[in-house]
């Protein structure tokens, strides 16, 4: 009995005229979406591989070990393509000073786009799926069971020997089967245009992302229908049904997100207080190491407190003073590169590689005790109000699917913020490859004029995206939100249906 | 007869689940939107006050010389909040809001056999502020982008999104509706013409649309008035008036559409599937998609190619100005070859830098002009900007604000030629300090800069889009007049 109720459900939706010309939109915007999104990734390759290039350059060109401040990178992530997220929001060029524990806001933008551009809302396959098949499976589910009733055929059923629970559960099934059938057929045209593409090269882990992509988006679909089914069940006219469900779409999907969002924007308000007294307690760090340095420069045994110790020659360097109070950046950085040393000041030579021994350690030291402080006082300062926003946004099922799917294709902030963390993994590979060449205590560290330091051995800067398995654990939490939701409404449904009078 | 109709519509619309659900949406937003908006507003004029009062005493601290003020300028100046806001952000918060009128102070040098003399930059107009596209390419990411994304709640996203959506909503049934419980048959029985049936139906659903409309937008204008922070001028009022003209014609674009649909369908829940994917995609979908769309259409040079050119450019002067430079600039009068030559070089380059910045302005605005042209065939984009227009903020006020600080730049490089040609002491060669008067300046005398909000030129930012909205207007009007006379009624 249930199949013959699951074929007739299937087939009624099927040959409708709502099924035709949403499946006929669907795909039509996500033929728009995908040539967008892919012509947005290819641009953002594109300046990414020169901007890798140009960097590479510079850090072959340099010719002392103090020199080394490495750029690096963060490669587009072709996933975007499904949901551009953070990914081309945030920085994705970041310089590497081993005197500077780096954090997302040092980070600057290789491709400086237009300013005015971002007055358009990014458009991409989960935001077509969030709003076409969303309203479709509304479409479908509002006259389900209060369109029935209405015109006696629910009776006519109830008349055979079946259970509510079989009719239910055949409605459910027969209108999951016929949203599934257009976000599949979605889902295919994007793969083979992307595949077709070639510039684009997925792994398996990106497939299963994407098939993670394609369950969240069912779970999704399914939860929507099932509002629109619960409507249906408790309301007794189909056109109350309709104008609820409608109504309550509109405010989950188009309006509470943007609401939530902006209240938060406006009432919740960044703790300026722990910047300045977090700012005050790294400038006393600084202090106490250029203390530091004014005694050894006092005691060293030589005349004078030039960190040049006299020596004579050609001098080059470069001196980094940067400072932004707002994002607590601070960093001190100096390069030298003596390309000329006069045969006498030869022997005060090992003065300054002293020194350098010296110095270099303890620079290392208070940027580490600096980047201590700075790194939870961001996270409390900057972090807070995105976070609370997201919490938030959390009611909303289209807020939940979006989150989600950025989750899964790492493009949420969290996957953004993996690369500042392989950043500062890099520094400390940086600061071992140092003490590994033993840098600080060799003359090339600040001269270049026995030859340029050979930087073969230099670990080069390689970014992975999280593995998928992060991912899993990072979509799991609104994942489970969705089918929590999922289940509340079911049993809501079934609890109204059974003790419903026909 | 149209009264009658017009009376019944009304009256089965007032009653409805759909009006009741709608008016309670409207107001609450209408609500949030006045909260929201006096906090906002009262922020951002505490911080343009705070700043341009600063950037008056900095000022004041240059009028000590003359060459002092020559070198470093007016310093920065700031775009004044539009009190409108509250209709139109027009996304206020990622434009720029101030364009600096000072000096980098950056040196070029000019050597010939052992004599060397330095020039200093002089002062010129600088936009985007925070990125000196002539030095850095690089932008830091502020604390807002990692916020999600979201649009504004403001009347225009009322109007946009939820005005048009209840005018589908009351009338996807209107025509289909009656037919299918064949009350229509019995109406046109009697001596009524199709259009006076129209015309009912039309102004039945107008009204019900603009009855919570007008009524939030009271609501929301008290809470703002009554709050006494946010001073309205009459100007502001017929402002007001012109924005609630173009939701509500907004309003009747889809009223006729959901009419013309109707009228075309023999169901109602066909007509309602359609209609409402109509609505995702014309409102929705299809003004963001196209602006990305529009932004790949016209390609801009890299700000990578842009500061090599830049570069180039300004070497270029500086090799023309210094091959005619013999000896370094003096102090004499009147000025010696060296000295005009020094002085017309240091003020074509600061000309050269603000037509370079200019010009990199204009190539991010075609940009941004295709983006916009291709939305505009959906009324939700014209809406939008024809509100932004009308109250004052979004681009095209943005572009207003920034060709008055190109005025007045002009105005105050005037007065410091005409405040050296009053000193008789000096060499009369404004730029270099060896060629401008050291006298001090008397800082009431100095123009000083206030962004103006004119009325004349938003409305004329925001005909364009009304005017094409009156077409849309047109269009579904006769198209509906035209499908519904042809109609069958079964």
């Amino acid at each position: 009995m249930f199949w013959v109720l699951l074929r007739r459900e299937i087939l009624a939706h099927l040959i409708t005229f709502r099924f035709a010309i949403t499946v006929i939109t669907c795909l039509l915007l996500v033929a728009t979406t995908m040539f967008i999104r892919i012509n947005d990734y290819e641009q953002r390759l594109a300046s990414y591989n020169a901007a890798r290039d140009a960097h590479r350059d510079e850090l072959l060109s340099t010719r002392t070990y103090s020199f080394l401040m490495p750029k690096i990178d963060r490669p587009p992530n072709p996933l975007s393509i499904f949901n551009a997220g953070m990914d081309s929001r945030l920085g994705n060029t970041l310089r590497i000073y081993y005197t500077h524990v780096p954090v997302l806001w040092d980070a600057h933008s290789h491709s400086s786009g237009n300013l005015f551009i971002d007055h358009f809302y990014r458009i991409d396959l989960v935001f077509v799926f969030q709003f076409v098949l969303s309203l479709l499976a509304l479409l479908f589910a509002y006259d389900a069971i209060a369109g029935e009733r209405e015109s006696g055929t629910m009776r006519v059923t109830m008349s055979n020997p079946v259970r509510r629970g079989s009719i239910l559960g055949a409605k459910y099934v027969g209108a999951m089967t016929c949203l599934i059938l257009p976000l599949i057929i979605s889902f295919i045209i994007a793969l083979i245009w992307i595949v077709s593409t070639g510039s684009i090269v997925f792994s398996e882990a990106d497939f299963l992302r994407i098939a993670g992509i394609l369950l969240t988006s069912i779970i999704y679909l399914s939860a929507i229908y099932l509002i629109g089914f619960f409507i249906s069940a408790s309301v007794h006219r189909t056109a109350t049904a309709l104008m609820l469900s409608l109504f309550v779409w509109v405010v989950l999907v188009l309006i509470y997100p943007s609401v939530s969002v902006s209240v938060v924007d406006q009432l919740i308000k960044p703790q300026r207080s722990r910047l300045d007294s977090s700012y005050d307690a790294m400038w006393q760090i600084r202090e106490t190491a250029n203390e530091e340095v004014i005694e050894y420069l006092q005691n060293d045994g030589v005349e004078g407190e030039s960190e040049h110790f006299n020596v004579e020659g050609s001098r080059g360097g470069l001196n980094v003073g940067l400072s932004n109070q707002r994002t607590l950046m601070r960093i001190d950085f100096r390069a030298y590169d003596w390309q000329f040393i006069s045969p006498e000041s030869e022997k005060r030579v090992p003065h300054v590689i002293r020194y350098h021994q010296f110095l270099a350690p303890l620079r290392i030291d208070a940027a580490e005790k600096m980047g201590l402080i700075r790194l939870p006082a961001l996270d409390q300062i900057r972090f807070r109000r995105a976070r609370i926003a997201q919490h938030l946004l959390r009611l909303s099922p289209a807020a939940m699917y979006n989150l989600a799917t950025q989750a899964w294709l790492g493009t949420d902030l969290d996957g953004v913020v993996d690369f500042f963390e392989a950043a500062r993994h890099y520094r400390r590979t940086l600061i071992n490859y140092f003490y590994d060449e033993d840098a600080f205590s060799s003359r090339q560290w600040f001269a270049s004029d026995q030859g340029a330091v050979n930087l073969d051995d230099l670990p080069r800067f390689v970014y992975q995206r999280a593995s998928l398995w992060i991912n899993v654990t990072r979509a799991l939490p609104d994942l489970q939100l969705l089918i929590l939701l999922n289940v509340a409404l079911f049993l809501g449904t079934f609890a109204i249906f059974v003790r419903q009078e026909i | 007869m149209i009264f009658y109709i017009v009376i019944r519509e009304l009256y089965d619309h007032l009653s409805s689940l759909r009006f009741a659900l709608t008016t309670l949406l409207i107001l609450i937003l209408m609500i949030v939107n006045a909260v929201v908006y006096l906090g906002e507003h009262k922020q951002r004029m505490g911080i343009y006050r705070g700043r341009t009062i600063a950037s008056e005493n900095r000022l004041q601290s240059r009028c000590e010389t003359l060459y002092d003020l020559v070198l470093r300028g007016p310093g920065h100046l700031y775009k004044k909040p539009s009190p409108l806001a509250f209709c139109a952000d027009g996304g206020e918060r990622l434009l720029l809001d101030e364009v600096r009128g000072t000096s980098e102070r950056r040196i070029r040098r000019w050597w010939n056999g052992d004599v060397s003399y330095e020039f200093t930059e002089i002062w010129g107009l600088t936009y985007p502020p925070n990125v000196d596209i002539l030095f850095i390419s690089e932008q830091v990411p502020s604390e807002r982008s990692i916020m999600p994304d979201y649009i504004k709640i403001d009347w225009g996203f009322v109007t946009a999104v939820l005005l048009s959506f209840m005018g589908i909503l009351f009338t996807f049934d209107a025509i289909s509706g009656e037919q299918e419980r064949g009350t229509l048959r019995l109406i046109l029985s009697n001596s009524i013409s199709r259009s006076t049936v129209i015309c009912g139906k039309f102004l039945g659903a107008f009204w019900t649309i603009a009855i919570p409309f007008l009524l939030g937008a009271i609501v929301n204008i008290s809470i703002i008035y009554l709050s006494e922070s946010v001073p309205l001028s009459g100007s502001h009022w017929a402002r007001l008036g012109l924005i609630i003209c173009v939701a509500l014609i907004y309003t009747s674009i889809f009223i006729f559409l959901g009419i013309l649909v109707s009228s075309r369908v023999k169901e109602s829940s066909t007509s309602l599937a359609i209609l409402l994917l109509i609505w995702t995609v014309w409102v929705v979908l299809l003004p963001n998609a196209l602006g990305s769309v529009g932004n790949r259409l016209h390609a801009r040079p890299s700000a990578r190619e842009f500061m090599a050119q830049a570069r180039d450019s300004r070497e270029d002067l500086q090799e023309r100005y210094f091959a005619r430079i013999k000896e370094p600039p003096k102090q004499e009068t009147p000025a010696t070859i060296a000295t005009a030559l020094g002085a017309e070089y240091v003020n074509k380059d600061a000309e050269l830098r603000d037509r370079l910045h200019a010009g990199y302005l204009s190539e991010e605005l075609r940009q941004i002009q295709t983006a916009r042209s291709l939305t505009r065939i959906s009324p939700a984009a014209l809406v939008q900007y024809a509100f932004e227009g009308l109250a004052g903020t979004g681009l095209s006020r943005h572009l207003d604000f920034i060709s008055q600080t190109r005025q007045y730049a002009k105005q105050f490089r005037q007065f410091l030629i005409d405040t050296d040609r009053a000193d008789p002491a000096s060499p009369h060669a404004v730029g270099i300090p060896e060629g401008t008067s050291q006298k001090p300046v008397n800082f009431d005398a100095v123009p000083k800069f206030e962004d103006q909000h004119h009325f004349s030129s938003d409305f004329d930012a925001a005909i364009v889009d009304l005017l094409l909205l009156i077409l849309f207007l047109l269009v579904l009007f006769v198209g509906t007049f035209l499908s519904f006379l042809h109609t069958e009624i079964g």
